[in-house]
């Protein structure tokens, strides 16, 4: 028996994933669809918002959704109910999403077809963050009723992002949420972050939820041959 | 969970080096980002749990390294430490994380592998 020692390893735990995500990524670009990644906790909006924003946009771009659950399709039958293209991922012990999950799910999708897709990962503020997919834009939310302080007891997954939006702002009467404490926070963590406050119930703030993502989806499209 | 899925991935990795140079893995050593999301007792709870289930981990041993977070404030340029005491702001100027130079790391290092048929020895590109 003889013991060794490889000093020199150094090996990127999550290098595989990341390598699969690339490949997932040059789908996406080779098809010209723009990918955003929805987190959240469970129960933050991540189906409602998807319903109402993909409805209110369907004259102007055709989104599909890859749901991520561990258990059944609960969330992928409110969309389809709506009219909209969704393919179920159940991920059984698996708590998030990961590169390899949406490569074997991105043959089911017509991407050529697509403007959108929307990925809707798993209820967790943990592990998704560390988990790439291919997507172009990572969007958390975090609904007014988790609380203020949720930014800094994850602040993996919110210095991750591109944007955040708190959902449910019909809640603030009801809630001690303060809005300004939040945004600072996430701020502290990710001073790039887009933020958006909104309801998907009173359509409070949807406009600019809509219009952002409406510019995001137009300017991907404008790039220049080859770059994402 | 999230520990025990990091484990996984590492014990995985380790399982196939082994089985490249013929052998069983004795030590290993994981470094950690403190904006990894990994508790040190949980992630060695969880390596503990799991590496019973390949042969080539079962002895193997865990070294934990947790990486302190060290950051570019986005306002005043300078180096500091985002801590949520401090809601991750900087102490001097109240800005934020511009870039993050250490803290997110999540690297498998030092891999100890005991060669049982042959002194072969392993190398990596």
């Amino acid at each position: 028996m003889h013991e060794i020692a490889d000093e020199h390893l150094l090996e990127n735990i999550l290098h595989s994933n990341d390598e699969l995500a690339l490949h997932n990524r040059q789908h996406f670009d080779d098809d010209d669809v723009f990918a955003i990644n929805f987190m959240s906790a469970p129960g933050a909006g991540k189906t409602t918002l998807l319903c109402d924003t993909i409805s209110r946009l369907s004259e102007c771009m055709r989104a599909v959704v890859i749901e991520g659950d561990m258990v059944g399709d609960i969330d992928a039958q409110r969309l389809r109910d709506l009219g909209i293209e969704a393919h179920q991922i159940s991920t059984g012990r698996s708590c998030h999403l990961d590169a390899k999950l949406i490569s074997r799910v991105l043959h089911q999708v017509p991407l050529k077809e697509v403007d959108l897709l929307c990925i809707e990962n798993v209820g967790n503020l943990v592990c998704p963050a560390d988990f790439l997919l291919g997507e172009h834009k990572r969007v958390v939310l975090l609904s007014i009723a988790e609380g203020d302080d949720k930014p800094l007891k994850y602040p993996v997954i919110f210095r991750n992002c591109d944007t955040v939006i708190f959902t449910k702002s019909d809640l603030l009467d009801f809630v001690d949420f303060d809005v300004e404490r939040a945004r600072q926070s996430v701020l502290n963590l990710n001073p790039n972050a887009e933020i958006f406050v909104l309801s998907v119930k009173t359509g409070q703030g949807m406009g600019d939820w809509l219009q952002w993502l409406s510019q995001a989806v137009a300017q991907y499209k404008k790039r220049p041959t080859g770059v994402a | 969970m999230h520990e025990a899925t990091v484990a996984s991935l590492v014990l995985d990795s380790i399982v196939k080096q082994a089985a490249a140079s013929g052998g069983v893995a004795t030590t290993v050593c994981v470094r950690a980002g403190a904006f990894r999301n990994i508790d040190p007792d949980s992630f060695q709870f969880a390596f503990d749990a799991l590496k019973t289930e390949f042969a080539a981990t079962a002895r193997c041993r865990l070294n934990f390294e947790l990486v302190p977070a060290v950051a570019i404030c986005s306002g005043c340029g300078k180096q500091y430490h985002p801590h949520v005491d401090n809601a991750f702001a900087c102490p001097d100027c109240g800005g934020g994380i511009g870039k993050l130079l250490s803290g997110e790391e999540l690297e498998l290092r030092n891999l100890t592998i005991d060669l049982i048929d042959s002194p072969e020895v392993i190398t990596h590109a």
